[in-house]
């Protein structure tokens, strides 16, 4: 109800605010969800008008503006306008922030997250100014303990909605800092995922992320091994830097850099707030300065303890490694796949590597890792992902070992094995001559796929087929790998035969180098002579679909007209497909006609052929009277382009044009004995027959039509001459084309079909025929009035 | 325990405990045979032509027993076992053997023949038969082919020093010995006694045993050797898997003082099903590309297990025409025995029987002529042979039975591949006479035993305050030192053993349990001394018999004999006191004080020690030491003053 006015007066009017904020905490999930979502939407409801947007470029760091203001003085003394709700909100949102409640801070946080990104200037800037504190609080005193997802999710949308801020950043970069690395790692991919990011919290969070790769993989990833040592100095101190940008520099002298940027707040900061902040921080940090040496050690410790622990150390490194896409911008990218390869390799129980620095403390960390599936995965699609960056070229080599060595382990889960060949095929891409991988491919990788298209398990057959499908559209393997495709035709699975036909689809466009010519041709003929089975035996709906498909990328790399033995499968395929049980492999054996309608119409010099002979027309029809409505639908479309192009109005009403192609097409007959649809299409003949006949006779009167049943019967098309009335033609089962289609009425069956199944159950006439069925059939009269 | 055996999946471990020696299985270590040239069923040119080994220096002259082959050195001779440890502690000695499962009493006739051994063995009856299968197996294969030469000389240290590698480094090499007969076979098995599943046997009223499941093979068991207050379990040979077998009796091992861990799986970085897979999908491949496979295996085991994998397999590998051949001299035997001991499988094969249906579809596989099982590759075997083929046989060392016969007709053969499933041998080493080899060769050792990562599980489970194991689980494995998982790591740490090394367990027995005789108890007066806890005298005669303690009513002294005649010394019976009452309680020192106070004893000095005090009464020069499990009065002489103090003391004194 709230996008109504009305009811934001009513909630407004009748004190309902209050209740609202008390189910913000309430047991039930649902309701608090609920509670604070009505109250993200009260706060944004009426959002007071801003006379410019100049104030989003401020900041927080000055004091605000006057309309900032004026917005507050209206918010506190003029109730009943609305402001007031806002006004009790906002307290209430300061005053959970600053609760000891962890569930009141946490639904602050939710609403403040949804609230954000929908706030407009001035309210955006006076909600901050009202919850930086609290927030700071949260942050600098430590008691952001649980709630570190909703908290970052706060300072990211307010980084996103607002203008960039020091005080912002530099909360940021605590959270960065947080000595629990699982929630740092947090916080540290989230702010890498940013659009835009100032670049020493960038590096700083580069620098949590890789820290545990570092550690467990033994490559090294910071420039220092104190890195992140120094990263944690840089934290507030230099987070009202990091906006300049100047601090460019790590290495020039901190305290030299505390003077500058104290020397420059005083210049710039009028607020006192601010100067106080300030002190405060410069005190606490001479007491970190003390303590770095102990703090940077006992962070090193605890990273260990959370490797250590095998749930920890999985949810960090997935964390971890799933960022590494997003660090590719680093000089040392190559070092980032060295070290997601050498974490692969670890997770696959072999040592990391030969030059491995890991300390020994991390080998628990790296038992903990052994088989693990979910890091397995996202280390691969990082590697996947990484196949762009700098430095991948030379170490396409060791990229590929590692992939070989998942495929060959018998225990990779067949959700690894997909990832690897996605992996595979990217890193395929990377190489910069095609030819130095030839040999790998040839001599390591396809043994191994042979072996794993007989694997066990159908998922891993499947995947494996779907991957030789790739591998040949990029590689010119078509004649190994047609064979092993072609066998897997008779799996027992569906799901892996409908893999084998769409890899094998994939191969079409290739020439099947080394078995050109006969050999080639009769490989293909003995797939295609497969595949036809497979379309009119097998009993699971996408072995079927695909064989559809199939047909429909032949199509594409085998004109219709090249073979009479194409044009005789594609018959099949019509015949077959069309009047299939499964709905899907219809609307596919519908697209294969639109396909073919592309490719022939117009102007085709053997038009009959292809409507009648290769059962185009039967097909559509076959469609048209279909129960299921995509079908229909489709078929009907496609009647209806059918019609415009190869029979135009005017043959329609049995009139002859003076073109002879279309001439021809008018004559074009086919035999609708046998078909389901028969006596429906009987029925619609007759019927338009007898309409025409009696509109005509109005129309012309009864010499034009005298004379038109005399030209009908002599030119021969059809059989109009044998009696409009007694449809005696049609009982003789051949008619033509453009009558039929001029007669099923497709226009109207076309706006019937459109609608969606359950228009009748929206509509007028339902709520009637309700309403029908609901009273006694003994006053079934008088509400039949009534509804009338 | 003395340990017997340094291999530590076949173990062979002697337990003294509370007077009984009880020996735990007697493991065969069979990679010795690995030194030695296969045994062809048909003459093989090949191998009859190999040229004598002849030392750099010529200064040894054994050409006639070692031979180079692929260039490696070989035994020619016929192949021996190495055995268990007979010199540690005298056989004769051991009173019972306990067998876990049948790979485990391989060993067992040179046990038990012809070393004065007079005990019992105790095994299930699927151990008892299927382990009785694999003896005759491997009698028939060596016996089939006999090999008239012995040799010894190179066994010499002096001469063995100089061998090339392996056979330097071959260990225990004298105490290989050839194969036994049929009839030790025989004689040893007939020492046999069966026991069913958490069946309880006493061993001479001293110790009791029982066998529980370990799930690992076909009545296969852990045992749990217990007295009253000590319990010591031995697990060897478990697994958790779901595979035919019954599955592992974890619950039973709660509470031991000691537990023996060996048998864990050979191959802890081999996952079974992984191993499975990979061994269904090479064995596929092979065959869609026209080769044949062969799987040297063992007659009973893992491989009802292949074939059941297979049953479900080859239908959706579209294998339904090739066939499956197992060929061993107890092929049928096996895969008849393996059906009718339904009580020892898992649940699921246990409910076919009532349907009825057998438990393993490899009947149906027989019925359909899918798997022959033949004797050997004579007689009716080579008319039926079509190719390509599916071949179990073994041994899986490939130094002897059918398996030798075809690495030599299948080994030229690309096309053609072996798969190893069995964990025993390395495959190198199995292959290295038929170097070079065109053959593939899949290694898929399938190991169902407990791994590390199920070891730590199950013993954090069941909670021993120790653990005996071999010194193999105390470290990861040497080729692959990075792998921490792979060990044994527990606290305490657990006690490595090794072969020859005899441990003392670390627990101490403090109690005996002792049975009072119903006439007895009804003797008894207990009082209460605590709420809940009461306490009694008891005068009885203690009687020790087949380590069962029993206490008695004292015997009443006869009646005197009635004829004054015959008047003979009659050796009087111990006379029958009543007992001293026993006495129990402290004596307080203030109330003491005040109590001597009150009898006129007022000079008195406390003097603080270490186990109480010492009260000196300087009047009467008497000191009266207060002590908690004592109180001492020293006076001079002077019986009225410690009888009063004496006294005194009593009072405050509890008497039973």
């Amino acid at each position: 109800m709230m996008h109504h006015p009305q009811a934001f007066h009513f909630l407004d009017q009748a004190g309902l605010t209050k209740p609202l904020l008390q189910l913000q905490t309430d047991p039930s999930l649902f309701v608090a969800s609920a509670a604070n979502h009505l109250l993200a939407r009260l706060l944004t409801f009426k959002q007071p008008a801003t006379t410019s947007h100049t104030t989003q470029g401020n900041g927080l760091t000055v004091p605000p503006n006057t309309e900032e203001e004026e917005l507050a003085v209206t918010m506190a003394t003029s109730p009943g306008s609305g402001r007031s709700v806002t006004m009790e909100i906002l307290k209430h949102l300061e005053s959970s922030l600053e609760s000891d409640s962890h569930t009141q801070v946490l639904q602050g946080l939710r609403l403040l997250a949804l609230t954000l990104p929908e706030l407009e200037a001035p309210l955006w800037g006076s909600v901050i100014r009202r919850v930086l504190r609290p927030l700071e609080g949260l942050v600098l005193e430590g008691r952001g303990g649980g709630v570190t997802q909703p908290l970052m999710d706060v300072l990211l949308a307010t980084y996103r909605s607002g203008p960039c801020d020091s005080r912002l950043v530099s909360l940021m970069a605590s959270m960065l800092n947080s000595q629990n690395p699982s929630d740092a790692a947090l916080c540290a991919a989230a702010t890498l995922r940013l659009k835009t990011c100032p670049p020493d919290l960038r590096q700083k969070a580069v620098a949590v992320l890789l820290g545990p790769l570092q550690m467990v993989t033994g490559i090294t990833l910071l420039d220092r091994p104190n890195d992140r040592h120094a990263d944690q100095q840089i934290d507030h101190r230099h987070a009202d830097q990091q906006i300049d940008h100047r601090h460019t520099d790590q290495q020039i002298d901190h305290r030299h850099a505390d003077q500058q940027i104290d020397h420059r707040h005083t210049d710039q900061q009028t607020d006192q707030q601010m100067d106080h902040r300030q002190t405060d921080e410069d005190n606490r940090q001479t007491d970190t300065d003390q303590d770095r040496q102990t703090e940077g050690r006992s962070s090193l410790s605890l990273l260990l303890d959370h490797l250590n622990q095998k749930p920890s150390c999985i949810s960090l490194l997935c964390l971890c490694v799933s960022s590494t896409p997003y660090i590719t911008d680093m000089e040392s990218s190559a070092s980032v796949i060295l070290a997601v390869v050498s974490l692969l390799r670890i997770c696959n129980g072999h040592s990391p590597s030969t030059e491995s620095k890991a300390p020994i403390g991390c080998s628990k960390a790296s038992t903990n890792l052994i088989g693990c599936s979910k890091v397995q995965r996202c280390g691969l699609d990082s590697l996947a992902s990484l196949n762009t960056c700098s430095g991948a070229v030379e170490l396409v080599v060791e990229v590929f070992h590692v992939l070989l060595q998942y495929l060959q382990n018998p225990d990779s889960d067949p959700t690894v094995l997909q990832k690897t060949y996605q992996a595979m095929l990217r890193w395929l891409s990377v190489s910069a001559e095609p030819s130095s991988l030839a040999d790998l491919v040839n001599e390591d990788l396809l043994p191994v796929l042979r072996k794993r298209v007989c694997d066990v398990r159908w998922e891993v057959r499947d995947s494996t087929l779907e991957f030789l499908g790739q591998l040949c559209a990029c590689e010119a393997l078509a004649c190994t790998v047609t064979p092993i495709l072609l066998g897997a035709l008779c799996d027992q699975e569906s799901y892996v035969r409908a893999s084998a036909i769409s890899a094998l689809a994939r191969t079409l466009p290739l020439p099947l180098s080394g078995l050109q010519g006969e050999a080639g041709n009769h490989t293909q003929e003995e797939a295609v002579s497969q595949l036809l089975d497979i379309l009119s035996q097998d009993s699971e709906g996408f072995a079927r679909r695909a064989v559809v498909q199939f047909f429909i990328s032949w199509l594409k790399t085998h004109p219709s007209s090249s073979s009479s033995s194409s044009s005789s499968s594609l018959r099949s395929v019509l015949s077959l497909g069309s009047t299939d049980l499964d709905w899907e492999v219809k609307v596919h054996t519908l697209e294969l006609v639109d396909d073919l309608m592309e490719e022939t119409l117009p102007g085709h010099q053997e038009t009959e052929l292809w409507l009648v002979e290769l059962g185009v027309v039967t097909a559509l029809l076959n469609g048209l009277f279909d129960c299921d409505r995509p079908v229909a639908l489709k078929a009907c479309s496609l009647l209806l382009r059918l019609r415009d192009m190869v029979c135009p109005r005017s043959l329609g009403k049995g009139a002859m044009t003076t073109d002879d192609a279309t001439a021809t097409v008018a004559k074009v007959t086919f035999d609708l004995r046998g078909q389901v649809w028969e006596r429906e299409v009987t029925r619609k003949l007759q019927e338009k027959r007898g309409s025409d006949w009696v509109r005509e006779s109005r129309e012309v009167g009864c010499d034009r039509l005298n004379g038109n049943r005399v030209s009908d019967g002599t030119d021969g098309a059809g059989s109009e001459a044998c009696d409009r009335v007694t449809g005696e033609s049609v009982c003789e089962g051949s008619v033509t084309v453009c009558e039929v289609l001029w007669s099923l009425g497709l226009e109207e069956r076309r706006s019937v079909l459109s609608q969606s199944s359950d228009h009748v159950q929206n509509s007028p006439l339902s709520l009637l025929q309700d309403i029908l069925n609901a009273t006694h059939t003994s006053h079934a009269e008088e509400v039949i009035v009534d509804c009338y | 325990m003395y340990c017997l055996s340094g291999h530590p999946t076949l173990p062979c471990n002697v337990l003294k405990f509370k007077s009984t020696t009880i020996m735990l299985d007697c493991g065969l270590d069979t990679t010795s045979v690995l030194q030695f040239l296969p045994l062809p069923l048909v003459h093989s040119p090949r191998l009859s032509k190999l040229p004598g080994w002849v030392s750099k220096d010529s200064t040894i002259n054994i050409e006639k027993e070692l031979k180079v082959c692929a260039g490696r050195v070989f035994v020619d001779s016929q192949p021996e076992f190495c055995l268990p440890e007979k010199e540690l502690l005298d056989l004769s000695t051991i009173d019972v053997i306990l067998i876990s499962n049948y790979h485990c009493m391989m060993a067992l006739p040179y046990i038990t023949e012809h070393t004065g051994f007079t005990g019992t063995v105790y095994a299930t009856e699927p151990t008892l038969q299927i382990g009785r299968l694999l003896m005759e197996e491997l009698v028939n294969f060596m016996e089939r082919v006999p090999k008239a030469q012995s040799a010894t000389c190179w066994k010499n240290k002096e001469i063995q020093r100089l061998l090339p590698s392996p056979l330097k480094d071959a260990v225990e090499v004298s105490t290989w010995k050839r194969c036994y007969s049929i009839q030790d076979v025989n004689s040893a098995l007939s020492k046999v006694q069966l026991v069913g599943y958490s069946q309880k046997v006493e061993l001479f009223g001293a110790v009791q045993v029982t066998p529980l499941s370990s799930g690992y093979s076909l009545g296969s068991s852990n045992w749990i050797i217990q007295s009253h207050y000590e319990k010591v379990s031995y697990v060897s040979g478990s697994s958790l898997l779901t595979t035919h077998p019954q599955p592992m009796d974890q619950s039973a091992l709660k509470n031991s003082d000691v537990l023996i861990l060996t048998g864990l799986t050979q191959m802890p970085t081999a996952n079974p099903d992984g191993m499975l897979g990979d061994f269904c999908s090479n064995l596929a491949m092979t065959i869609r590309a026209g080769g044949n496979v062969l799987v040297p295996c063992y007659s009973s085991g893992v491989i009802y297990d292949l074939l059941e994998c297979l049953y479900q397999f080859i239908e959706n590998a579209n294998l339904g025409s090739t066939p499956f051949y197992f060929i061993s001299p107890v092929a049928n035997s096996s895969l008849e025995f393996s059906q009718i001991f339904a009580e020892w499988l898992c649940h699921n094969k246990q409910s076919k029987v009532y349907l009825p249906e057998p438990p393993f579809p490899h009947a149906e596989l027989i019925q359909t002529n899918k798997l022959k099982h033949y004797p050997s590759i004579h007689g009716d075997f080579s008319s039926e042979f079509r190719q390509p083929c599916v071949v179990f046989t073994g041994h899986p060392s490939l130094r002897f039975g059918d398996v030798v016969h075809f690495m030599e007709l299948w080994g030229k053969s690309s096309l053609n591949t072996i798969i190893f499933t069995e964990p025993d041998f390395s495959y190198l080493d199995a292959l290295a006479p038929y170097q070079p080899l065109a053959m593939k060769c899949v290694y898929c050792p399938i190991d169902t035993r407990l791994n590390f990562h199920q070891v730590s599980k199950l013993l954090k489970e069941v909670q021993p305050l120790h653990v005996v194991c071999p010194e193999q689980y105390t470290q990861p494995p040497p080729a692959q030192s990075h792998r921490s998982d792979l060990m044994l790591e527990l606290q305490p740490p657990p006690m490595p053993y090794c072969r020859c090394s005899v441990l003392g367990l670390p627990f101490r027995r403090r109690w005996e349990r002792i049975q009072l005789l119903p006439e007895l108890a009804k003797s008894l007066v207990p009082s209460e001394i605590k709420p809940g806890i009461s306490v009694a005298t008891v005068s009885a005669v203690l009687q020790s018999k087949d380590n069962k303690h029993t206490l008695q009513p004292v015997p009443k002294p006869p009646p005197l004999p009635p004829s004054k005649k015959r008047k003979r010394v009659v050796e009087e019976p111990p006379e029958l006191l009543a007992p001293k009452p026993l006495l129990s309680g402290a004596v307080p020192l203030e109330a003491f004080l005040a109590m001597l106070h009150k009898h006129g004893i007022t000079e008195v000095k406390v003097e603080e020690t270490a186990e109480g005090h010492i009260l000196h009464l300087q009047a009467e020069d008497t000191l009266i030491q207060l002590e908690e499990d004592g109180t001492h009065i020293v006076c001079d002489d002077n019986e009225p003053l410690r009888t009063t103090l004496r006294d005194l003391v009593l009072r405050f004194l509890m008497k039973l």
